[in-house]
């Protein structure tokens, strides 16, 4: 789960230090034919909070989001764990779902509880909606096929033929997976060996490889011009499911790709073998 | 004799490898120049039969020379009346939406977002690549809500499906906003290009309760609503609200105090 620490005009749980104690989500969901099911599971543990959901003044709330289809919405419970459903066609591609507690109703005199010593006994005036915890955000991809943990290279990226005759490959991000152009020369080249299992780790390590670390680089830039593109949520919610999001772009690329360099020696060795082999016929 | 009554037929849509290869070749601006034409040359076998059922004749969009936003609405109705079953997913396909302005509305869309003058006008780099940023987008969709915004026809069918009828919707919330014309609220999205691109620019635009409400207020607020500065700052300041309230959670009574509080904070 990500939180993006925020300024708030009234201390709010899980927003820095704040304020003492926590509010943690567990995040699961099931992508069905028919519908999308959410299952969070919230704990929390905040005094002030926790009488607020008691006397159901405030509650947990995800707020669903999906830049592929225009699509925002938000499921309220006090209830610890619960269930949401939503149509499956309302949903496309990478969705992001980000959690909170809000209040219900205004709540003149918030007196927060376990606070920073700079909100020592202060009180707050709390209107109706405004965020007392925040539980972070996750996404992930509505694609029954997708799986971030075995993902195809072909789910994000795909390599097209340019019109340059020679020289080198260009990458367009500005489309649904990363674009690969190869010129016309490579590209005949590169057809003849297209689908060969011995050519995959070469062809891994010499054009996915870079263009990937590259990609990853954009998904770690906070500001990424990319952010709302197919690709670059596949991209993201692979590095999640591995527990790469934080590592180095070089590194991460390489697990992703699972050791590129060491698929391409081994490549290389047996088209050698392949190559020797027909010599001595 | 029996007549075969079922005039439907299936959407053609490019493969998604032709769209690929359009844009790069559209790019590297190999393409360039017929993006200046009135045809468009396809090949059967870069297209695919979807499973989107259409009735009979395509509407026809109109674009007037001396004011083409006025027929926005009309164009927005038609289109949505045509494509009626879509739904979301099918809505957000590249494939479809770069078929349409290329293929089947390409008159329209040579005309409302074509380039200027002649393809011999684009003499230097600079120009020509202004012209291929142009085409890029209102030509093709990439899969986000951007481009669905701006692509000649996906704007079009969205801004209507986003606002038609919500009372049908959504009938709890929206039950008090029953209006005859199920399309009352599209009217005022397109009513000015600025509304359009202020409301639905903004991340919030994409929840109903929020994009409905503030078109609400957009509506019976009219001498508000022709300020473009006052409809920006509308949407800049509950953008802003936004970050720290989840005004989404908001029943409409709330909602609408809020809009209304804040509006009158812009004009005062």
């Amino acid at each position: 789960m990500r939180v993006n620490t925020k300024s708030y005009p009234h201390p709010v749980l899980g927003n820095g230090d704040d304020l003492g104690g926590f509010f943690k989500v567990e995040f699961k969901y099931e992508l069905g034919k028919e519908e999308i099911a959410l299952n969070p599971t919230f704990s929390l543990k905040n005094t002030a909070i926790e009488e607020l959901l008691k006397k159901e003044k405030a509650s947990f709330i995800s707020e669903v989001e999906c830049r592929g289809t225009f699509f925002r919405t938000s499921f309220s419970t006090r209830k610890q764990f619960d269930r949401f459903t939503l149509p499956s066609r309302v949903l496309r591609e990478r969705v992001t779902i980000g959690f909170y507690i809000c209040a219900d109703q205004n709540l003149p005199s918030y007196r927060p509880s376990e606070s920073h010593p700079d909100y020592e006994g202060v009180e707050f005036d709390i209107e109706a909606g405004d965020v007392l915890a925040v539980g972070g955000y996750c996404s992930f991809i509505a694609e029954k096929s997708f799986d971030p943990l075995r993902p195809p290279v072909s789910s994000f990226m795909s390599i097209m033929q340019g019109n340059h005759h020679e020289g080198p490959m260009l990458v367009d991000y500005e489309t649904d997976k990363i674009t690969i152009i190869l010129s016309k020369d490579d590209w005949k080249n590169y057809l003849e060996v297209r689908g060969q299992k011995l050519a995959e780790g070469i062809l891994h390590a010499s054009i996915v490889f870079p263009t990937l670390i590259d990609a990853i680089h954009q998904v770690q830039n906070p500001n990424s011009d990319y952010e709302g593109m197919n690709w670059f949520g596949k991209v993201e919610t692979i590095l999640d499911a591995k527990g790469l999001r934080d590592k180095e772009p070089f590194e991460a690329a390489q697990k992703i790709l699972e050791n590129p360099a060491s698929r391409s020696f081994r490549g290389i060795g047996s088209l050698l073998e392949v190559t020797n082999d027909q010599e001595y016929e | 004799m029996i007549k075969n009554m079922n005039k439907n037929k299936f959407q053609k849509i490019f493969k998604r490898a032709t769209v690929e290869q359009m844009r790069v070749d559209l790019h590297s601006g190999h393409s360039l120049k017929g993006y200046f034409e009135a045809s468009y040359p396809i090949k059967e076998r870069g297209l695919l039969t979807s499973t989107i059922e259409t009735p009979g004749k395509l509407p026809a969009l109109k674009a007037p020379k001396k004011d083409p936003v006025s027929a926005d609405v009309e164009n927005s109705i038609a289109l949505h009346g045509y494509y009626g079953d879509l739904d979301e997913t099918q809505a957000s396909d590249p494939r479809l939406w770069a078929y349409l302005s290329h293929v089947e509305f390409r008159k329209y869309t040579l005309a409302r977002w074509g380039l200027d003058g002649h393809y011999s006008d684009l003499k230097d780099g600079a120009s020509k690549k202004r012209a291929i940023n142009q085409l890029m987008e209102h030509w093709f969709v990439s899969g986000n809500d951007r481009d669905l915004r701006r692509h000649a026809i996906a704007r079009l069918w969205w801004a209507s499906h986003l606002t038609y009828a919500p009372w049908e919707k959504d009938p709890e919330f929206f039950g008090d906003l029953k209006n005859k014309d199920p399309y009352f609220y599209t009217r005022i999205l397109l009513s000015t290009q600025d509304i359009y691109q202020q409301v639905l620019e903004r991340a919030m635009g994409r929840s109903s309760h929020v994009l409905i409400t503030v078109l609400d207020y957009l509506g019976k607020n009219k001498e508000f609503a022709q300020s473009r500065e006052n409809v920006r700052s509308l949407m800049k300041e509950l953008n802003l609200v936004y970050g720290t309230k989840k005004i989404i959670t908001l029943n409409r009574p709330a909602l609408e105090n809020l809009i209304s509080r804040v509006a009158s904070e812009i004009t005062d």
